[in-house]
């Protein structure tokens, strides 16, 4: 559908609009909201039938070379939007993180959506907060996602392959990339492990004045203290 | 070496035979002081023991008590922690060691108030009761009678000589009795 530009007639500071004037300017705008309308119209919409999947890039190609990118969906539509497509001929190619990139001919006008089932290449990071170092790494392993670094709150490295007792129960803190993420099937991630509390009991020092040094020395072990340097002045 | 194998009754759980070494050198004692082997000596027991019999007890009252302590009383620490000492001899430590000590007790030292703990009743009273508002009146009067036979005046519009101050005092020195 054309565009016409409508007639551009000024005016100076002081006169006022006329109602040629006006009326141009509302003509304008109705021919420009019937041209959105029926580019959107006729747009081609891009369904991607896996669920969940929106930040993927979809794109037309003409064939002289020219790449239209289409419009993200805007909630709640799932649909990306090819605008303002002329007629002719088009690849669509749609690439998704954790996906192939998938590609489709058609031939605009389009009359209904084009549909993309995507393939998934790797796998989507698992929600590992508050699991155990253990089954966090059993869970990796069963998605075939590898680890490549484990620290624990000290900044300590743990080995991925072989945490030691001491860090199997603890739970993990934060993972990167975050749940949800797809992880290419090269790709490494990276866990924060709460560190293994070492819990000393602790006892209260005693009044020792006026003891006697064996007394004083059994008050102290009897607590689990250690009697150490005694001097003895006169 | 020797071993004696010794059979342990079955509701010992764990080990059911224990080994004890009988071998000809048993360990010993490596006694070490300031990183040199303290020297062994040979005594005479039969003067070591009329050496012993000719010397006084020293009894415990007499025995060095400790008046600082490398960690302060309160301090939370670890198990295992090492607590140096120093200790006097009760006769020369003065009484104003204390805080809030009575006046008539301040240059003195904690042997002064021995006769105090000598008195069955007095002695009493300061081991019953951990306040001064705590002793009953009659106890409180006889105690004052016997603060008065070592010294310790008691008088309550002196804030320095109050019976609390006496009391407390006595219990401090008592800290450091027996």
């Amino acid at each position: 559908m054309p565009i016409s530009v409508p007639a551009q007639k000024t005016v100076s500071p002081g006169e006022p609009v006329t109602a040629e004037g006006w009326n141009a300017i509302v003509g304008g705008v109705t021919t420009l909201v019937q041209y959105l309308n029926a580019t959107e119209a006729t747009g081609v919409h891009v369904v991607i039938k896996n669920p969940g999947v929106t930040d993927a890039r979809v794109a037309a190609t003409r064939d002289d070379g020219v790449t239209y990118e289409a419009v993200p969906p805007v909630p709640p539509g799932t649909d990306f939007i090819l605008a303002g497509l002329r007629p002719g001929a088009y690849t669509v190619r749609v690439e998704a993180p954790g996906f192939s990139p998938a590609t489709s001919s058609i031939t605009a006008p389009v009359a209904g959506p084009v549909e993309f089932s995507l393939e998934a290449n790797g796998a989507f990071m698992p929600p590992l907060f508050g699991l155990t170092l253990r089954a966090a790494l059993q869970t990796l392993s069963g998605q075939k996602i590898a680890v490549s670094r484990i620290l624990d709150v000290a900044g300590r490295d743990v080995a991925p392959a072989n945490p030691g007792s001491e860090y199997n129960d603890q739970p993990i803190l934060a993972q990167l990339p975050p749940a949800g993420t797809a992880v290419p099937p090269e790709g490494q991630i990276q866990l924060v492990v709460s560190t293994p509390l070492q819990v000393q009991p602790s006892v209260e020092v005693p009044s020792l004045a006026g003891l006697t040094l064996s007394e004083a020395q059994k008050a102290l072990e009897a607590i689990g203290l250690v009697l150490g340097k005694v001097v003895t002045k006169t | 070496m020797a071993l004696n194998i010794k059979n342990v009754p079955a509701a010992q759980a764990g080990s059911a035979v224990e080994f004890v070494d009988l071998s000809a050198k048993p360990t010993k004692a490596k006694i070490v002081r300031q990183g040199f082997d303290v020297p062994e000596v040979q005594l005479d027991t039969k003067k070591v023991d009329q050496f012993v019999g000719d010397l006084t007890q020293i009894l415990p009252k007499d025995l060095p008590r400790v008046v600082s302590q490398a960690v302060p009383a309160g301090t939370k620490v670890v198990a295992g922690t090492v607590v140096d000492l120093v200790l006097a001899p009760r006769t020369k430590i003065p009484f104003d060691v204390f805080s809030g000590v009575h006046m008539d007790l301040a240059a003195k030292n904690l042997d002064a108030i021995d006769p105090l703990f000598a008195n069955a009743a007095a002695r009493k009273t300061l081991q019953t009761y951990d306040s001064a508002d705590a002793v009953p009146q009659a106890e409180k009067d006889a105690l004052k009678t016997a603060f008065q036979s070592v010294g310790i005046t008691v008088d309550e519009s002196n804030p320095n000589r109050t019976f609390q101050k006496a009391f407390d005092s006595a219990r401090g020195g008592m800290a450091f009795q027996g």
